[in-house]
């Protein structure tokens, strides 16, 4: 059971999502019929899904959903933003459930009122007769041949066929379209009957010799234990006389009744018309080529809503990206472990490590055989490297999915009109990256809308388009993915800024006056910053855009912001592909041997004895007209003292606006390094980030620039604020 | 501690190793394995006894001296030297001793609790005495030891002549 339910979360969160997104696009392009069909998909798998696992108020509540949408369907309702919010409660209350599986019982109360508030919506349209609720896709009806007998039965089926999972229900349809028989065996067993596992086992095996079973109820294990009172039901595929099986079953002792009904389609095609229209629809517009009478079994039933859902399938679209992602996207993905790419990554490390080793072995060898081989290892690494990686590599689209929903949310909240346009989020980075560029993003979007896009009134004023626009991309350059997220709201005051600054003390005027435009708006990454003049419910509480910068930063990224008064504001985030192999200068310093990510060079230079000049007794060197205060690694780290040499190797790093030249004792080269974390008992030492394994087996530390120039163990210069 | 069910009499094994002349053990199954001595790299901005990290495997792993831990003299290290590498709170953490002894297996009544109220012995590290022939086992509580940030001088965690009145 419990692999089921882990199935199970996995799933309905896709639905939920799937749900989520075509709301969205069915709130703002109402005549578009195939959103609201794969709102109609999800919800109805959704709750075929908890019917099977037995969550029966999920799927009582997304039947309701199913109700409404079905009102939608067959024009019945319209689509207004207050019907689509009254959905996303809905969508809500489903994550939330799904989120507390063990806790259902406690949203009883809630799942009642939603779903009334849904069925008062149907009602509330006048002159519309209410949809009844069996016009659901792939329901059967049953048609009962011995009427009367079955005394009400054709409702219970009904409701049997509505706990279908969706295999079962391929099945079913499969067996339809071959024109095989389904019969609904329903037996009863005598009052105290003592063997009704055995018994139930019986008919089991004498019904599985003439026909395929596609299932019980109650489920096979509970058959087998005798886990039911005294009926149970059998489903079976392709038997032609149920009247001999009728009899077999009989024969069968201590059974007191046995009913078999064939169950015949009464399922509307419509749907599978709607998704496979989607696929074939030409961008142009046309007419989707498909005719209603290529599917079998719609003769007879053919619903009324057919011709009507064709008809606005015709409609020309202007969209012409919409198409393909209509197509219901089987998701060609596997889910896995992170702990198990986890293994894989560090195996790979490990290959890479001995790939450095036997490159250094084979130096002194002459060998050109040794060399090809080695050759060829060295690609096949490389290949095997970049293959697993691939395999840590995740769609941004895992953080993007969530944010249309947000910004409308958050835009209705406010009375402004926002869209939200999303470019790139097919583009890939490590998942533990994806992981943790969803806060930053967040608190972007929250501020684009708080205090970035201005009210429709306001807009008008300015002559801009009442409603703002956000744009949200990603692309990748080089080893880095670029994230922005631009607003054309109302930008950023430079003048503003400074008297905030002045006003907190951030800043002293000082700095302020050699501070240019660009530099004056990036100052709301300081801590202790927040323009917002008004503390909204969502943002402003004090805490901004430097835990945005922070937790840029904590993944090796940064942040910078461009802002023009009235054209809106521009944030562009620079993210690394990967946090697990990174390319970094190796130093030595004492007797050991050091890591320093390249992102922190700013460049390696030599510096003789008498170029270094004592200022308050800091080691200083003037480079290009400019003074770098000099420090020597060993003994910032604690782990030895300057050494008096005839050159210096110095390496110049920078962490935000701080620089400092690091004497080292050698620097022995780039090359990419496998990042080993630290035990967490010996955590969070600052200015060291970890640790890797060298081409020797030797372990060496890679340093945290950022949190050694913070920690004043480093004497610190600030980047020249003109280059 | 570990017991072993064995036709009625319960039994416990320890790893057994030398710090000065005092002998202790730890639980095996706390052991994940025993290395000789090898390459450290030293840890900047940690704790004085905190040797560095070594590589087993691919893994960095932290070692900890023990003699620094109990302040005894700085030893070279010898080809007796062991890393003891241990399990605790799910980190393994490797322990230099002077030299590990053997595996012991002892009846479990051989192991007692440690005698309370003991001037100058810091019996809360300690999470039993084990008696063998004349042979006196401390058996430690590593976990304390290490997540303490506490000087621990070796003679709180022996029992020296105390116990044998």
């Amino acid at each position: 059971m419990e692999e089921y339910r882990a199935l199970f979360l996995a799933e309905a969160r896709d639905y939920l999502q799937g749900m989520t997104d075509h709301l969205l696009h069915m709130e703002k392009d109402p005549g578009d019929a195939a959103h609201l069909t794969e709102v109609f998909r999800s919800a109805h798998s959704l709750k075929g899904m908890a019917g099977t696992m037995g969550y029966n108020l999920i799927s009582g509540l997304t039947h309701k959903m199913e109700t409404l949408l079905d009102s939608l369907r067959g024009g019945h309702t319209k689509v207004e933003t207050e019907m689509v919010s009254l959905l996303f409660e809905a969508v809500d209350l489903v994550q939330l459930m799904v989120n507390n599986l063990d806790r259902q019982a406690d949203y009883t109360e809630t799942v009642l009122e939603l779903e009334h508030k849904l069925l008062a919506w149907l009602d509330r349209e006048p002159g519309l007769e209410p949809v009844p609720v069996k016009q659901n896709i792939n329901q059967l009806a049953v048609k009962d041949p011995d009427k009367g007998t079955s005394g009400g039965g054709s409702q219970t089926f009904n409701k049997d066929v509505q706990n279908f999972n969706e295999y079962e229900k391929e099945m079913l349809k499969d067996a339809m379209l071959k024109g095989k028989s389904i019969l609904h065996i329903h037996v009863r067993l005598l009052e105290g009957s003592l063997l009704k596992a055995v018994r139930a086992y019986m008919i089991y095996k004498a019904v599985e010799d003439q026909g395929d079973i596609i299932k019980t109820e109650p489920c096979m294990p509970e058959l087998e234990e005798g886990q039911f009172e005294r009926d149970f039901s059998l489903f079976v595929v392709g038997l032609p006389d149920h009247d001999e099986l009728r009899r077999s079953i009989e024969g069968i002792s201590e059974v007191e009744k046995v009913h078999v009904v064939p169950l015949v389609p009464d399922w509307e095609p419509e749907m599978e018309i709607a998704a496979t229209a989607a696929v074939f629809v030409s961008p142009e517009g046309d007419t989707p080529a498909i005719s209603t009478a290529d599917l079998p079994l719609e003769q007879e039933h053919q619903p009324p809503s057919t011709s009507d859902m064709a008809n606005r399938l015709a409609i020309p679209r202007d969209n012409k990206e919409k198409a393909p992602t209509l197509a219901r996207a089987a998701e060609k993905t596997v889910r896995v472990e992170t702990a198990k790419l986890d293994i894989l990554v560090n195996l790979v490390g490990e290959l890479v490590i001995n790939r450095t080793r036997v490159l250094e072995l084979g130096k002194g060898a002459d060998k050109e055989l040794l060399e090809g081989s080695l050759e060829q290892l060295k690609r096949i690494t490389n290949d095997l490297q970049s293959a697993v990686m691939t395999l840590r590599m995740f769609p941004i689209k895992q953080v993007f999915h969530r944010f249309p929903r947000m910004v409308r949310d958050l835009a209705i909240g406010q009375n402004k009109e926002v869209e939200l346009v999303i470019t790139g989020e097919d583009t890939e980075l490590d998942r533990t990256i994806v992981n943790q560029v969803g806060d930053p993003l967040v608190h972007l979007l929250r501020n684009a809308v708080d205090h970035g896009i201005e009210t429709p009134e306001e807009r008008k004023a300015k002559g801009k388009n009442p409603a703002g626009r956000i744009v949200l991309e990603a692309h990748h350059e080089g080893s880095h993915v670029v994230v922005s997220v631009s607003d054309d709201g109302k930008g950023i005051d430079p003048e503003a800024i400074k008297k905030k600054v002045l006003e907190k003390g951030i800043v002293s005027s000082q700095e302020l006056e050699i501070m240019n435009g660009s530099e004056l708006v990036n100052l709301i990454f300081r801590s202790g910053f927040s323009t917002s003049e008004t503390v909204t419910d969502i943002s402003g509480r004090g805490v901004g855009m430097d835990v945005v910068k922070t937790s840029v930063e904590a993944i090796n990224g940064t942040v910078e912001l461009k802002s023009e008064i009235d054209k809106g504001s521009h944030f562009v985030l620079r993210l690394p592909l990967t946090l697990a192999i990174i390319h970094a200068l190796m130093v030595k310093a004492g007797n050991e041997i050091y890591a320093i990510p390249i992102e922190a060079i700013l460049e390696n230079i030599f510096v003789e004895p008498d170029e270094i000049r004592t200022v308050n007794r800091d080691r200083v060197i003037t480079l290009r007209e400019e003074v770098l205060p000099l420090s020597s690694l060993s003994e910032s780290l604690g782990m030895g003292t300057f050494k008096q040499r005839k050159m210096y190797p110095v390496v110049v790093v920078r962490a935000g606006n701080k620089k400092a030249g690091l004497i080292v004792d050698d620097l022995l080269g780039q090359q990419e390094i496998v990042i080993k974390s630290l035990s967490k008992f010996v955590d969070g030492i600052r200015g060291i980030a970890g640790a890797t394994v060298l081409g020797d087996g030797r372990v060496a530390l890679i340093l945290d620039v950022a949190t050694l120039l913070e920690d004043g163990r480093v004497i610190i210069g600030k980047e020249s604020s003109h280059h | 501690m570990s017991m072993t069910e064995n036709s009625g009499t319960t039994e416990v094994q320890m790893v057994a190793f030398k710090l000065e002349n005092e002998e202790f053990a730890v639980d095996i199954h706390q052991v994940r394995e025993v290395l000789k001595m090898t390459q450290v790299t030293p840890l900047p901005q940690s704790a004085h006894y905190i040797e560095g990290v070594i590589n087993l495997r691919g893994e960095v792993i932290p070692v900890v001296d023990l003699r620094k831990r109990f302040e005894l003299s700085e030893e070279k290290c010898n080809d007796q030297t062991r890393i003891i590498i241990v399990e605790i709170m799910d980190n393994d953490v490797g322990l230099i001793v002077d030299s590990v002894t053997e595996v012991l297996r002892f009846p479990s009544s051989a192991i007692q609790p440690p005698p309370t109220r003991i001037a100058g012995t810091r019996t809360d590290l300690i999470r039993g005495v084990g008696k063998l022939e004349n042979r006196l086992l401390i058996v430690l509580d590593i976990e304390k030891i290490l997540s303490t940030e506490e000087i621990i001088a070796l003679d709180e965690i022996t029992l020296g002549d105390k116990v044998e009145q």
